[in-house]
């Protein structure tokens, strides 16, 4: 049975992950990042500000990057950092937020060759 | 100033977001005047953008001598919303790099300043032509 997600999100590690190295953790999120400048379809009224306000990615829990997020994000933000592979792997996380309470998280192994 | 009264007039319904959310620190020519360019930052983005709707945009931090970098942001002075993105790093870096995409309504200089752990500031600009503005259009 399919399931409804409004918001998929994607994240990648990109790169050899050999200790040393930097690999890039790339964060696609589907979301429209309504500006509250567009006009609906009555070309009266504005569809309101709903924009992704906050970005954490962590690696063991512990916060790597803290984003801000303005309207000036493009829709669908893809956000990418790139990180020095540890001596051990560990749990690469993303969790975001947006203005009317949506959120979503996302996680994927770091496997240290 | 004078500008801001103008697009308020041409356009009414704007008026009231540009004139509160503009803050005069991050004023083209204010921007400008406060920060020196510095080499330590590299902004890789189009010079030229066929749509301002989603520009990508890399850039490349590397801060010299014993410094580390802690936070830094985009600004996008001509937008409606002048800043585009705050990140902050809870580590701080000696070298970093950061890519993502963003909205241009106007042609103009996007700024990217960093902050280093020791309070200074580092900054540099890039402009980028845009030939269909984003925000500003209905649709």
């Amino acid at each position: 049975m399919a399931t409804l997600n409004l918001h998929p999100i994607r994240l990648n590690i990109i790169g050899a992950p050999i200790v040393g190295q930097v690999v890039e953790i790339r964060v696609l999120i589907a979301h429209a990042m309504e500006t509250g400048h567009r006009l609906g379809d009555d070309g009266n009224e504005r569809i309101p500000k709903n924009i992704i306000d906050s970005i954490v990615i962590k690696f063991n829990q512990e916060p790597i990057m803290m984003a801000t997020l303005g309207t000036g994000i493009a829709a669908n933000p893809l956000i990418s950092v790139f990180m020095e592979v540890p001596d051990k792997g560990g749990m690469v996380s993303v969790e975001w937020l947006d203005d009317q309470g949506a959120q979503g998280r996302a996680e994927k192994m770091l496997v240290v060759v | 100033m004078l500008k801001s009264i103008g697009l308020s007039l041409a356009l009414p319904h704007f008026g009231f977001a540009l004139a509160s959310d503009r803050d005069l620190q991050y004023d083209q020519k204010e921007l400008a005047q406060k920060y020196k360019k510095n080499d330590g930052i590299i902004i890789d983005m189009p010079p030229l953008a066929d749509t301002g709707n989603s520009i990508p945009m890399g850039i490349k931090f590397k801060v010299p001598g014993q410094k580390k970098l802690q936070t830094f942001e985009i600004v996008a002075p001509e937008n409606p919303n002048p800043i585009v993105l705050k990140v902050l790093l809870p580590k701080p870096q000696t070298s970093y790099q950061f890519a993502t995409r963003i909205r241009l309504a106007l042609s103009q200089d996007v700024w990217v300043v960093a902050t280093l752990d020791d309070g200074t500031k580092m900054a540099q600009s890039l402009h980028c032509v845009v030939t269909l503005n984003a925000c500003f259009d209905a649709t």
